[in-house]
């Protein structure tokens, strides 16, 4: 009898769905199986194979040539490799931290408590929504060298605005510009973080003479970090792959010049121009050992800043 | 004993097995086509897959064809860039899923049809009413992979230079008297060029960046080659290429000016919905492509007249083509409709449902935009000749003089001093076309020489058409 009586110790399955425990693992459990059955079934393969095809010359159509490590050492030969690095690097060195800084820099003023707040917030949070053919085409029309909004602001002051899109040196800042406009997605997750900062410590804070900009630098941002330190990674990441909105602003060439040549626009344009699925695959191993080896010293410089209530290796 | 009832292996096999589910009912089963019995219609309608362009105009087409073939229906669909490439068209035959009939640019046409991407159409037409001479010859030839036909070529255009009269004689220059060599282009580019101060009124003539001419037109005036007789060595290098991209820099620099400045020109006219630069009198002469007829109509404040574009010193009269060809993918269930219908898309009926439709659209255009006077059509060149005569025949006695001589110049390139543009880029066309304008673009905005310029594109085209032979040769 006793070994057929379900003890608290040892609950049956049934049991177990109906404990705390068990209901907070089947939430889990369904809230992540739509992206996991995705993930299997349509990025799983195609990942496993853009591997393999690495190292193989292959056109779609005829069969797939094992050429071993031809593909990474003509990458080290090819300019365009070097170049669409560059600009990517160059995009993600000022749109990230610009990005972080000025949604950061919003959220404060978006965590104040004044009149019409939820109008501002939509205000700012709009642009990101937008999808990224609209706010490209959208900022084709503003940054127009002759009658677009922005040099006609810019003439106002008596300043002739360069041809922003249509120049080597200004094409890469309009791109930037865009993106930091785009990042109202930063600035909610900000504002998440800054409502989580509990008003004791400002309040002592205050009572111990702390001025505005003390309490920001001593409890808003130490307390902020590890909000800022999942931006700074998912930025990095979400930069190194930037794509839709530079394929719509230069017509999927990148232009002028290559300027705007970043690194996925070159891995469309073997893949699906040039039918080159080896090389472009080799190219996507690269990027992604790249972002691999960034997040991995993110992690492992987190710990020298990142507060967190439970201490990080 | 586990206080989990679903462990994370479980979890994962039942959401691989969910997945691989899922994946399986995505993949339609194949139909089976139903037996023939008593009762049945004697004539079964097949429907054919078609590729290409789409809309009204292109729906209503496809509408006619049953009035030649009772038992044919075709489904349109759009799949976006036709001109270089078409991605989705190669994957779809790599994967089997390819439609009947597709749309295909001729630029790459050679280095589709050499992969196998189209099916042969030689015996079908061979057995048709179709003699080979019933092309434009250019553009069969360009359709044409190690003696077998691979499609029927459907359009085609031409380019030459376009220059406004009115303009001329305001500069003093005889409005009968087009530039009809480099030198007198520079003479009368520098005469209609008006500038206020650092600011562009108005350019004289903008090569390469304006219109449609790319460097192809100018180099094949100066004789370049662009490919060896057996198209296995790119000759981009060639001093006639080096030459003509010096001879453009040197006109930028001595009648243009700063190439970002010329090009942001052009985008704000655009961008300001005043059009292309010849159509808003921004710049004096274009040259362009047969079709910019058609925008003309539609400004008909515009008084041009239609030339040869000018030759270099010891050059040739010469020009490119380019257009598109119709082809059966490999797979099609029908080959033999399939035939059909590229026969009479690219034949006399499909022709004339195609002027209908745009005859009815310029109608639509004129109420659209209040445009003056009646509404008019400028056929497309057709390869088909009859389709051609009757096209010219029905729809050029409507129009007025400077139409129809820009008809009959059209007819003259497209017979005696055209090039096609798939033959000349070979079995690397995508990436021919795409080093070539990079080679332009870098030394116009003096990134690069002229000859560092196509000493790249050399290297970079050279190795792509190597690739492509080497597939065919161990294939």
């Amino acid at each position: 009898m006793a070994a057929t009586t379900p003890t608290l110790s040892t609950p049956t399955a049934r049991g177990f769905w109906k404990s705390l425990r068990g209901r907070e693992a089947l939430s889990f459990y369904l809230f992540i199986a739509p992206w996991t059955l995705g993930f299997l079934a349509f990025i799983l393969g195609p990942i496993l194979a853009s591997l393999a095809l690495g190292f193989t010359q292959y056109d779609i159509i005829l069969p797939a040539k094992w050429v071993g490590l031809k593909n990474f050492r003509d990458l080290i030969a090819d300019p365009l490799f070097r170049i669409s690095l560059g600009n990517t690097v160059y995009i993600v060195l000022m749109a990230v931290p610009l990005g972080m800084v000025v949604s950061f820099l919003i959220a404060l003023l978006l965590n104040q408590k004044v009149r019409g707040m939820a109008a501002y917030r939509t205000g700012y949070f709009i642009p990101s929504i937008v999808p990224a053919v609209a706010s490209a085409a959208l900022w084709l029309y503003l940054l127009q060298p002759q009658w677009g909004l922005v040099n006609g602001f810019l003439d106002l002051f008596g300043i002739k605005g360069p041809t922003w899109l249509a120049s080597t040196t200004w094409s890469k800042p309009s791109i930037i510009m865009l993106m930091v406009w785009a990042s109202g997605g930063t600035m909610i997750i900000y504002l998440a973080g800054l409502q989580d900062i509990p008003d004791t410590l400002y309040e002592a804070a205050s009572i111990d003479g702390a001025s505005w900009l003390r309490r920001l630098v001593h409890v808003t941002i130490p307390l902020m970090t590890p909000t800022i330190f999942f931006t700074l990674v998912m930025g990095i990441i979400g930069t190194f792959q930037v794509f839709s909105v530079v394929f719509v602003l230069t017509d999927g060439m990148g232009g002028p010049l290559n300027s705007t040549l970043v690194y996925l626009i070159y891995v469309y344009r073997n893949a699906f121009v040039f039918f080159r699925m080896g090389y472009a695959s080799a190219l996507s191993l690269i990027l992604f050992l790249i972002i691999l080896v960034l997040t991995l010293a993110n992690v492992r410089l987190a710990g020298r800043w990142v507060y967190s209530e439970v201490e990080m290796e | 004993m586990s206080t989990r009832a679903l462990s994370r292996r479980n979890f994962l096999a039942l959401s691989g097995t969910a997945a691989a589910s899922l994946v399986a009912a995505a993949c339609v089963a194949p139909e089976v086509a139903p037996a023939a019995g008593e009762g049945e219609p004697m004539m079964e309608t097949i429907e054919l897959n078609h590729w290409g362009f789409s809309g009204p105009i292109w729906e209503s087409i496809w509408e006619a064809i049953p009035d030649t073939y009772p038992n044919l229906k075709v489904n349109p669909t759009e799949i976006g860039d036709i001109v270089f490439g078409d991605q989705k068209y190669l994957t779809a035959v790599a994967a089997g899923t390819g439609p009947d009939t597709a749309l295909q640019g001729r630029h790459t046409f050679l280095q589709f049809a050499a992969k196998g991407l189209y099916y042969d159409v030689t015996d079908q037409f061979d057995a048709s009413d179709l003699n080979r001479d019933d092309y434009t010859p250019v553009q069969l030839n360009e359709t044409v992979w190690e003696g077998k036909i691979y499609g029927l070529p459907w359009d085609t255009d031409v380019r030459f230079l376009y220059w406004n009269r009115d303009h001329f004689a305001e500069v003093g220059l005889d409005p009968d008297q087009p530039p009809t060599t480099w030198a007198e282009l520079e003479e009368y580019t520098d005469k209609l060029n008006i500038r206020d101060g650092d600011e562009v009124v108005r350019y004289g003539f903008v090569p390469y960046l304006y219109g449609n001419s790319w460097m192809w037109l100018w180099a094949f005036q100066a004789g370049a080659p662009s490919l060896s007789d057996d198209k296995r060595t790119v000759l981009c290098d060639d001093q006639i290429w080096i030459d003509t991209l010096q001879w453009l820099v040197d006109f930028y620099d001595n009648y243009v000016g700063d190439f970002e400045s010329a090009n942001s020109f052009q985008q704000g006219l655009q961008s300001a919905g005043l059009g292309l630069p010849f159509v808003a009198g921004k710049t004096s002469m274009s040259a362009t492509g047969s079709w910019h007829v058609g925008d003309l109509l539609r400004s008909p404040g515009v008084d041009y007249g239609t030339a040869p574009a000018p030759i270099p010193a010891g050059g040739m009269k010469s020009t490119w083509s380019c257009g598109f060809s119709i082809i059966m993918a490999p797979g099609s269930e029908h080959p033999e409709e399939a035939f059909q219908v590229m026969r009479w898309f690219t034949g006399t009926p499909g022709w004339d449902a195609l002027a209908t439709a745009d005859v009815a659209e310029a109608k639509r255009t004129w109420e659209r935009e209040q445009l003056e006077g009646d509404p008019k059509f400028w056929p497309r060149l057709a390869c088909y000749l009859p389709a051609l005569e009757h096209l010219e025949k029905t729809y050029l006695p409507e129009l007025g003089e400077i139409e129809n001589s820009t008809w009959a110049l059209s007819l003259d390139a497209l017979r005696n001093w055209t090039h096609g543009c798939g033959s000349v880029m070979g079995l690397a066309a995508l990436q021919y076309w795409v080093e070539m304008d990079n080679a332009a673009r870098n030394a116009l905005s003096k990134q690069m020489t002229p000859e560092e310029a196509m000493l790249n594109c050399k290297t970079l085209v050279q190795e792509a058409t190597d690739q492509a032979w080497e597939s065919i040769d161990n294939a």
